[in-house]
């Protein structure tokens, strides 16, 4: 069950992938849209990029280590 | 276990494989939105992967030095290139240009292919524990 546990935060990876093929899918089976409505939607993904540009940016990366000259 | 891992690279490479597919043609609209999927996504998995490495590196302790600072010199690469990207895309999109666009597709999966590499890293940490 401890194994297990450590190996819970890699799940969520997974359905993202899944809900991301989905969604490609979708966007390669959309039918034919007017301009209008091609632009609306390439602007709502453009703000999801810029505030997944901020969360990147404000990301907290682990602390670096000391690496054993000897190891 | 093992098969989570090989499943999690195998959706990594049909993503590739689809967003290869649809931007190489002129179907602009579908090639941009698939590259903004894609960068999206990209951004999620890299805080998932981030938030595993913070664990196992600094609270678990569960990975060697090398390993960790490995993890963070590819962390402060992607906080670089990242922006570049979604930089590059936006500017795809607003002069309509497709070699502008491939450049933001090579840097996503360059960013892709280092990320499963890393995510990789943690599963073989974690497959090691279990056989322990």
């Amino acid at each position: 069950m401890a194994a297990l546990a450590q190996f819970m935060p890699l799940l969520p990876m997974i359905p993202g992938l899944v809900s991301e093929v989905r969604e490609i899918i979708s966007i390669l089976h959309t039918p034919a849209l007017t301009e209008e409505e091609r632009n609306a939607r390439l602007d709502a993904l453009m703000a999801r990029l810029d505030q997944r540009v901020a969360e990147i940016e404000a990301m907290e990366l682990p602390a670096r280590q000391e690496e054993d000259p000897n190891a | 276990m093992h098969r989570n891992r090989k499943s999690w690279v195998c959706l990594v490479l049909v993503v590739l494989l689809i967003a290869g597919c649809a931007s190489g043609g002129d179907k602009s609209y579908k090639g941009l939105a698939i590259t903004a999927v894609t960068l999206d996504n990209l951004a999620g998995q890299m805080q998932a992967v981030n938030g595993v490495f913070k664990q196992k590196c600094n609270v678990e302790k569960s990975l060697t030095p090398k390993q960790c600072n490995g993890f963070v010199d590819f962390g402060e690469k992607f906080k670089k290139l990242y922006p570049s990207a979604v930089g590059l895309w936006k500017s795809s999109r607003t002069v309509s240009d497709t070699a502008v666009q491939g450049q933001a597709d090579a840097v996503v999966n360059s960013l892709i292919t280092e990320l499963v590499k890393w995510g990789s890293v943690v599963g073989y940490d974690v497959l090691t524990q279990l056989k322990k």
